[in-house]
């Protein structure tokens, strides 16, 4: 009896476990990572759960870049050549630095989704510049969501470029983003 | 004992099984088979212009078929008061529509025998999965999201096929007949084709346009170009109502995808890798985003040939359709098809056919002119050139598709073979060109969308239009008409540095320009009207950090200096400058002409207006006083790095060019012993002893350490301005007074470690689109000004602010 109860415990756990692993197996989505701003203007930062890609409408990922293919950085522009000079260097937490650099000057409350799309190599006078382009979704602290592109500094994350802005249509009440203003004479 | 032994073992048993079930439901395959028994779409009633005689269910059509609305409810019921619960599957047609084989919505695009797989897709929103009907029958009732999707997927299916029908269509006219075509050779390459979005499957870019037809968004909808999605939102006003089931809607969200293809051909042709792809539109309102919305309206002419767009998801709940015809009902009272009733340029830039008295700076409405001046040449083609509709069309996408290959180009060259850049500068400051510097107006897109017009259908070598030529004369007079007959020669020759005055550059017949007015720049300057304001200043804590949190949120900018306070605590809301702001700044430009002034931008990025870092005061504003700090001309004039110089690679090659040099905006005064000195902004670092890494842009930013424009919001667009009027007097709201957004400010950073009471002066750049001489160089036969121009000054006014930094 006591190993009937056992055995069915024991089937119970296996269960359990095997529950646990589906359900958590994807929900870190590998290339895409959030980053929050909290009330205390701090950044938290995670793999992105399948939750939160599910609220940005994020494509749910079909294919995965092993991770021990080494990428070839592809050079920007018509200058492909040889380049002997760089002006930066590649960092690890260049993804996490960037996230920080996002959440500068915004809202508490706000968070942003970074994607890595490819490293590239761009030359500036003559040198060479690391850089990674991404696509970052941003949810605002109201809510709203906008897409782009962008190009940072594969060693300090800065943003150096944005391109391709979502075009939102906003058929009701188009929303007031009046300022106010004080002459000057 | 043994009683609740048992009964715990059937619970426990029970349990297993329970969580087994639940195990199983999330091991299933992504796909799930769906089938739809319900017959709702056929309700018996005789009303409605098509009935579905037959069972829109699952089982009643055929595998691989479906039905979905070619048009909107609308349109097809003829009934502008249709009820938001009104019944659509009486909408549908009686025959079945081919949905598709595979048993997804997803499925290729192949154009001149060239296949891009995975093409385009439908899901219903978010992260979900492709659904699977059973027996791959897509026969749905209209209330389900299963309809749904595979009606997003017949409307961007059917407006895709056409348009890559219509672009190989305009590719072999270009490559067959002796005019330079703009599209490249390699369109169709099958290694690399340019006809959609890129795809690389080494790093994990599919490519893969895809439409969400239940999108979570309220009385939204919404084209991503980096995530390739369309997102068709919900309407608040009624349950169960989306706007997806608006076809128009749904081609319009395409037609920006188009815009983004047509503007990329030849970069993605070329096979380089630029850093960014071109796009139509930077700010809140600019003219290229007016231009790109009234093309997205287009679209949907393009697809049912009706001048009206959104009737039901837009019109009929939101008051917010948008005709394309000057005949459409919904006009105001004077609009009509002759020459002084056309929807014209700049008058009907802030219209809005729904509430006609009021004025709006909007992208939506200016897009109205070029919306209703393309129905208007199909429709001039079809009389002239013997056409039906369908061909008219057609000729009208070939020259927009030649259009857009041209303007986007940042390879420069704007054709195969160019000798030289003759588009956007340079590969290296194309985007700057196209973003800032000189970016797609209504001026330059109708300057070069009529020379292919005359390349081609006006062309009496070709004789393409009835056996002759459509008269140039009467082309003209309908560009007139709208008011956008704004360029005085067709620039077959380009802009580029050595041939951009050279070759055939053919010139607009003057007396044709009847309607449309072109105003000298001279017209255009600082209010200085007694008890005006010359200015505006925002520097309210809440409205900066608003401002800021909503321009990096959609990418327009990149980042503030980190010399500012992360929550813009030094914003005091005085209406002054102040150390450790970040401040919106508004010109108060006067329009001194009798005429409006439209596609008003000042510019405050980096220019070529110094030698040897010292101010040139060899530009119309005289300043400063060569007394006062400016640059010496008593020698090196004439050659690279005088003022009478301007930089042909834009400051940026130091071999060709070692003395040539951008500078940023705004001067610093510093008082010496004997006078008082404008100097380039490192000057003052230097006289306060301030460590260079206390810049705003940091030890390599020295000329703009103290104050510096925000990159992406360093210019300012206005739409319109009145005759012997300012911006601020043209377009008042409700009560009187203007509203200020973001793309009518240039928002500048102000370094709290500058001296309260320092004085600088910003000297930036202003011009507008019905600008004569901002476009018009008069010294080589008004051709255009070379692409090199746009460094300096020429083509703009120069336009002095100067303030006092205040405690």
């Amino acid at each position: 009896m006591k190993l009937k109860y056992l055995a069915i415990f024991a089937l119970i756990g296996v269960i359990g476990a095997l529950i646990y692993y589906i359900s958590h197996k994807d929900q870190h989505i590998a290339s895409w990572e959030t980053f929050e701003k909290t009330q205390k203007d701090k950044v938290k930062h995670h793999k992105s759960t399948s939750a939160e890609l599910k609220k940005i409408n994020a494509k749910k990922e079909t294919k995965r870049v092993p991770a021990n293919i080494k990428r070839e950085r592809v050079f920007l522009g018509k200058n492909k050549k040889q380049i002997n000079e760089f002006i930066n260097q590649p960092a690890s937490d260049w993804k996490e630095k960037l996230g920080h650099n996002l959440l500068d000057h915004r809202l508490p409350g706000t968070k942003v989704f970074i994607k890595e799309v490819s490293g590239n190599i761009k030359v500036e006078n003559g040198k060479g510049r690391y850089v990674e382009k991404v696509i970052v979704t941003t949810i605002t602290a109201e809510g709203k969501q906008y897409s782009f592109n962008a190009l940072a500094d594969s060693e300090t994350g800065k943003v150096l470029n944005t391109w391709n802005r979502t075009i939102h249509e906003e058929f009701g009440n188009k929303p007031n983003r009046g300022m106010s203003a004080n002459p000057v004479y | 004992m043994k009683m609740w032994g048992n009964k715990i073992q059937t619970l426990i048993t029970a349990l297993c099984l329970v969580l087994l079930s639940s195990c199983v439901g999330d091991l299933t395959s992504v796909t799930s088979s769906v089938t739809d028994l319900t017959d709702s779409s056929n309700s018996g009633s005789s009303s409605g212009r098509s009935n579905v005689g037959g069972d829109n269910s699952t089982r009643g059509v055929n595998p691989n078929n479906g039905r979905y609305l070619k048009d909107n409810p609308i349109a097809l019921s003829g009934n502008n008061n249709l009820s938001a619960n009104e019944n659509l599957g009486k909408y549908l047609s009686r025959n079945e529509d081919f949905i598709t084989s595979n048993n997804q919505l997803l499925e290729s695009c192949s154009a001149k025998g060239v296949t891009r797989t995975n093409c385009h897709g439908v899901k219903s929103a978010s992260n979900a999965n492709f659904f699977s009907p059973s027996d791959n029958r897509w026969g749905f009732s209209t209330t389900t999201s299963y309809f749904r999707q595979v009606q997003a997927f017949g409307s961007v299916r059917d407006i895709i096929n056409k348009f890559h029908s219509d672009l190989v269509f305009s590719y072999n006219y270009g490559l067959s007949y002796p005019y330079q075509t703009a599209h490249p050779v390699n369109l169709f390459s099958s290694s690399n084709p340019a006809f959609w979005f890129k795809q690389n499957t080494s790093l994990g870019i599919d490519g893969t346009l895809l439409t969400y037809s239940d999108c979570d968004i309220d009385d939204n909808a919404f084209f991503s170009p980096s995530r390739l999605e369309i997102c068709l939102g919900k309407l608040t006003v009624a349950n169960n109502l989306y706007i997806v089931s608006d076809p128009t809607v749904t081609w319009h969200e395409v037609g920006h995808a188009f815009n983004q293809i047509m503007l990329n051909t030849r970069n993605t042709a070329s096979g380089l890798t630029f850093v960014h792809d071109t796009n139509l539109g930077y700010q809140f309102y600019d003219e290229a985003g007016g231009i790109g919305e009234g093309l997205a309206d287009f679209f949907s002419f393009y697809m049912n040939y009706r001048g009206h767009f959104g009737e039901w998801a837009l019109g009929r709940f939101l008051r917010a359709s948008r005709p394309m015809e000057e005949n459409d009902p919904l006009h105001a009272p004077g609009v009509s098809e002759s020459t002084p009733g056309r929807i014209s340029y700049p008058d009907f830039v802030p219209y809005d056919p729904n509430f006609p008295t009021e004025r709006l700076e909007d992208i939506h409405y200016s897009g109205q002119i070029i919306s209703h001046f393309m129905v208007a040449l199909v429709k001039s083609i079809q009389s002239n050139c013997s056409m039906t509709r369908e061909n008219a069309t057609q000729r009208v996408m070939h020259l927009l598709m030649e259009t857009f290959a041209h303007l986007g180009d940042q390879t420069a060259l704007g054709y195969d073979g160019a000798p030289e850049y003759t588009i956007n500068h340079s590969p290296d400051h194309a985007h700057d060109w196209i973003s800032t510097v000189n970016p797609i107006n209504f001026r330059s897109f109708m300057q070069v969308f009529s020379k292919y017009f005359k390349y081609t259908l006006g062309n009496s070598s070709l004789n393409h239009c009835n056996g002759g030529a459509f008269s140039m004369t009467t082309y003209e007079s309908l560009v007139d008409d709208y008011g956008l007959l704004l360029f005085k020669t067709y620039n077959e020759n380009g802009n580029g540095l050595v041939n951009g005055h050279a070759g055939i550059n053919t010139s607009v017949t003057p007396s044709e320009r009847v309607k449309t007015v072109l105003i000298d720049k001279s017209y255009l300057k600082l209010d200085s009207r007694p008890g005006k304001p010359k200015a505006f200043i925002i520097d309210d804590q809440e409205d900066i950090s608003a401002a800021m949190d909503s321009l990096k949120a959609s990418g327009q900018i990149a980042s503030v200096s980190g010399m500012i306070d992360p929550n813009f605590a030094y914003n005091n809301g005085n209406g002054k400058i102040s150390p450790g702001e970040v401040v919106g700044l508004s010109l108060s430009l006067y329009n001194n002409s009798n005429s409006p002034m439209a596609g008003v931008q000042v510019l405050a990025n980096d220019w070529d207006h110094t030698k040897g870092g010292k101010p040139c005061n060899t530009f119309e504003d005289n300043w400063p006083l060569a007394s006062e700090g400016a640059a010496d001309l008593t020698s090196g004039e004439g050659v690279e790095g005088g003022c009478d110089f301007v930089t042909e690679y834009n400051g940026s090659n130091t071999l060709a060019e070692p003395n040539e040099e951008l500078a940023p905006v705004c001067f610093v005064e510093i008082n010496e012993t004997s006078s008082t000195q404008w100097y380039q902004q490192s000057k003052l670092l230097t006289k306060i002893g301030l460590d260079s890494s206390y810049c705003l842009g940091g030890s390599d930013s020295t000329d703009d350490c103290f104050v510096r424009a925000i990159k992406g919001a360093d210019s300012a667009n206005y739409s319109i301005i009145d005759p012997k009027s300012t911006w601020a007097e043209t377009l008042v709201n409700e009560n009187g007074v203007p509203t200020f957004n973001f793309n009518n400010v240039i928002f500048f950073e102000i370094n709290p470690w500058i001296p309260p009471g320092t004085v600088f002066n910003c000297r930036m750049r202003a011009r507008f689109t019905n600008c004569d001489d901002c476009f018009h160089d008069e010294d080589n036969g008004n051709d255009n000004y070379k692409d090199k121009e746009f460094s300096g000054a020429k083509p703009f006014r120069v336009i002095n602010f100067s303030f006092t930094v205040i405690d």
